[in-house]
């Protein structure tokens, strides 16, 4: 019964929007829903419709709230008067000969005010600051590569954005397109990440570098080869938004916050990762040699490392730790040619507010960047979500110049 | 050789300026003898092919005028250029319409676009009419500018209506943060207020962000019955992923404009009940419409708009016939009257049986395969057909039933 009342009441509507371009030109007049403040509707109201004339028309609401379309002559200023029994109101509404406006007006009525039914200030906070957490680990394993490689060359390499945008494009064509388990797939895609690192590195940075060229020069034709890459890559993959993978998770709530369970692995995923990151660079030999590098880098060659080595594991393990981050934002937005692209700026934001070069502080200053991102958004509008974001980086510089983590003396 | 080339450039273009003034001074008397010549500015190739239905269209247009017996006897004769998606080269590209002597020009494509063009169009004397421009910035632009297809706001009053229609006294809205989205949310907010729904919360993306959840937790918080997504479909998926399948709201609540309808690669699940409007001929039309453009052209995938620039064509063509000229002005000036914007014409509905009608004298309303058009004092179209279009099981949309 349901069905048919819905199934007629779409056939209304596609009457009134196909039927014949006569009714729509010719017929005038207000239909509408009379509710009461729960969003119940309310039968048995009766609806006059007057003009300047006196009465034209009246219908009694249905068991559904609703009334009739009520005829009017034309265009022009009606009055449409609802009264029940303990209700009565009125209101002026005018038909317009315009195209951008419809002959017959429909009108919703409440009966009361209706409880504004937004979700708690608290709620809304837990919901924001975990996605805001989601954001800054996101943001942190792809900004630790562009610390490291910042670190042991002094290089700023603006085409890190490709390295993550390459890492979610190989994770759609091996889970979408090759239909592999999302986690297998970013695994390869890492592992393919860290490939393409060392790539970049053999053809174009460590030429670059032996011969001798600026940093500034390195960083405008790192600008350059992001641009040549990200066309490339929408060459291939089109300027659409495609999904990462066809597995459904599902959603997980935790008191106020929904998130899909994917969302929750990838933190538990970035957690670890940056664990071990940390572990490598405290504990093991090469990790050591990447902080000696970064803190004084001719003092670390004459104390016998080979920093050309060093560069190109810091190289690969960028390039992995980047594709990893495109494979988990892919996940949790979808797949484009330019995610990494507009990923870079709040990279560059993690990495100066953290300190530059530090991978600890990198950590820190991403995970702020993207908190205050994230939960801004509830006093800012959300389009300009990254002003939040960014208005903390430029306050924490003015009073801490270094960063979080940088120190003083490297400055100047 | 160069030289040469561009002195004749300049001896054309000189040519068709005091052609061109010379008609301007004298209005009523029959322009130049010359054929009825359409350009059209499409694109060919670009946004995915969605451009070669309209191209299409307009080949089946001049074939059905010139079976006919064409327009102030001689046959339509027709060049079709590449737009592109980009302007300059659509700038360029209609250098080589003007050129060549167009009357009409059917185009551009999208509306940015056709605000780009439209001054180099006009100013040649050539009227141009447009069959899938929707955007109400170009609303009155230009005496000489016209299009078949409605504006967004039509749409968004649709949309409003088909929301109480459902029960919904709550809205929530989430926009495309560029001029078409702007100006669609506007409309809507407006078609809302008018219906007495209360709009919760409006929220703006950027094509740039990394992600929606800000938006989609805000709409979410603000517990709407309703949310209207007016973004481009290869945006909109992972909003629909997460505020259908993420946040669970009904998919049948969930309204989408015409940019949204389109294909995606979420699972069909999510995208089941989803609806939105799409301008175009009633069902039965629309299919015989398509089965001829297919003979056509086997491979066309893509058919909205296609209706509207079959129209676009026939009706300039028509207010041709009616002025006794193909001029653009005098074109210009009858394309009201033709489309049905005067009271107690007769109602034709092809090419053929309008043209006869014209030829005993009397006034005609046309109504194409895109619905009514009559034409009103701003040349936006006032008689326009919506579709409902519904995704299914499958993922795909079709026409609600």
């Amino acid at each position: 019964m349901i069905r048919f009342i819905k199934g007629a009441l779409v056939t209304i509507v596609l009457l009134l929007v196909t039927g014949a371009p006569a009714l729509a030109a010719d017929d005038w007049g207000f239909r509408g829903l009379l509710r009461d403040g729960q969003r119940a509707p309310v039968a048995g109201a009766t609806v006059t419709v007057s003009g300047d004339g006196g009465q034209i028309g009246q219908d009694v609401t249905d068991a559904k709230g609703r009334w009739a379309v009520i005829p009017v002559p034309g265009p022009g200023k009606y009055r449409i008067t609802i009264k029940s029994a303990d209700f009565s109101y009125e209101v002026t509404k005018e038909l317009v000969d315009s195209p951008t406006t419809l002959h017959v007006q429909n009108v919703v009525v409440s009966t009361s005010d209706t409880a504004p039914a937004v979700a708690s200030l608290t709620d809304r906070l837990a919901q924001r600051a975990v996605s805001g957490f989601n954001l800054g680990l996101l943001i942190a394993i792809a900004a630790i590569g562009l610390s490291l490689v910042f670190g042991t060359s002094r290089f700023t390499n603006f085409a890190h954005g490709e390295s993550v945008t390459f890492g979610g494009l190989t994770g759609f064509l091996l889970a979408y397109v090759a239909g592999l388990p999302l986690l297998l797939a970013a695994a390869i895609a890492t592992v393919l990440g860290g490939v393409f690192g060392y790539a970049q590195d053999v053809a174009f940075w460590r030429p670059l570098r032996r011969r001798g060229v600026s940093l500034v020069t390195l960083m405008i034709a790192s600008i350059g080869i992001s641009l040549a890459i990200r066309s490339l890559m929408q060459f291939f993959f089109g300027s659409a938004a495609r999904s990462m993978t066809r597995e459904d998770w599902g959603a997980v709530r935790l008191g106020p916050v929904v998130l899909p369970a994917t969302s929750y692995a990838g933190m538990g995923i970035s957690v670890v990762v940056l664990i071990g990151v940390g572990l490598w660079l405290t504990h093991s030999r090469i990790g050591k040699a990447t902080r000696a590098i970064s803190n004084n880098s001719a003092l670390a060659a004459t104390s016998g490392v080979d920093v050309d080595r060093i560069q190109r594991i810091v190289w690969v393990v960028a390039g992995g730790l980047a594709a990893l981050s495109g494979v988990l934002l892919g996940v949790f937005n979808q797949v484009s040619f330019d995610m990494g692209f507009n990923l870079l700026l709040l990279m560059f934001a993690g990495v100066i507010l953290g300190g530059l070069g530090t991978a600890f502080g990198t950590l820190a200053g991403s995970i702020v960047v993207g908190v205050c991102t994230e939960v801004l958004v509830l006093w800012i509008p959300a389009d300009m979500k990254y002003v939040g974001g960014l208005a903390v980086l430029v306050i924490v510089l003015l009073v801490r110049p270094q960063g979080i983590f940088g120190r003083r003396e490297r400055i100047g | 050789m160069a030289f040469v080339s561009r002195g004749f450039m300049t001896v054309t273009v000189a040519l068709a300026l005091t052609a061109c003034s010379s008609t301007t001074g004298e209005d009523a008397a029959p322009a130049a003898s010359g054929p009825l010549k359409i350009g059209s500015i499409l694109p060919h190739t670009a946004y995915a092919g969605a451009g070669e239905g309209l191209v299409s269209a307009v080949d089946l247009a001049v074939a059905d005028i010139n079976d006919a017996g064409g327009v102030n006897g001689g046959k339509v004769e027709v060049k079709q250029v590449d737009s592109t998606d980009n302007n300059d080269t659509a700038s360029q590209a209609v250098d080589q319409l003007v050129t060549w002597g167009s009357n009409v020009v059917i185009g551009a494509y999208g509306s940015g676009m056709s605000g780009a063009i439209i001054g180099k169009i006009t100013d040649s004397g050539a009227v141009q009419v447009s069959g899938s421009n929707t955007s109400s910035s170009l609303t009155g632009i230009n005496k000489l500018y016209f299009r078949t297809a409605p504006t967004d706001a039509l749409e968004a009053a649709k949309l409003a209506d088909l929301a109480v229609q459902d029960g919904h006294g709550t809205a929530a809205i989430i926009a495309q943060n560029d001029a078409w989205g702007q100006a669609f949310q506007k409309s809507l907010v407006d078609s809302l207020d008018a219906a007495g729904v209360d709009v919760v919360a409006q929220q703006q993306f950027n094509t740039t962000d990394t992600d929606y959840s800000a938006q989609i937790d805000a709409v979410v918080a603000a517990k709407p019955e309703s949310v209207f997504l007016l973004a481009y479909a290869s945006y909109a998926g992972s909003m629909i992923e997460s505020l259908v399948g993420t946040h669970g709201f009904t998919s049948k609540n969930v309204y989408l404009s015409n940019s949204t309808l389109g294909e995606y690669t979420i699972k069909p699940a999510l995208l089941t009940g989803l609806r939105g409007f799409l301008a175009g001929p009633d069902p039965q039309v629309e299919a015989d419409f398509e089965t001829r453009l297919k003979a056509a052209n086997g491979g066309l995938k893509s058919f909205a708009y296609a209706a509207s620039t079959y129209d676009a064509v026939v009706v300039s063509a028509l207010a041709a016939i009616a002025a006794k000229s193909n001029d653009g002005k005098a074109i210009a000036a009858r394309m009201t009257e033709v489309s049905g914007g005067v009271a107690g014409a007769t109602k034709c509905t092809t090419f053929k049986e309008c043209a006869g009608l014209l030829g005993q004298g009397k006034a005609i309303d046309y109504d194409g395969l895109s619905g009514g058009l009559a034409f009103n004092a701003q040349n936006d179209v006032t008689e326009t057909a919506y579709q409902l279009y519904a995704y299914g099981a499958d993922g795909k949309y079709a026409v609600a039933q």
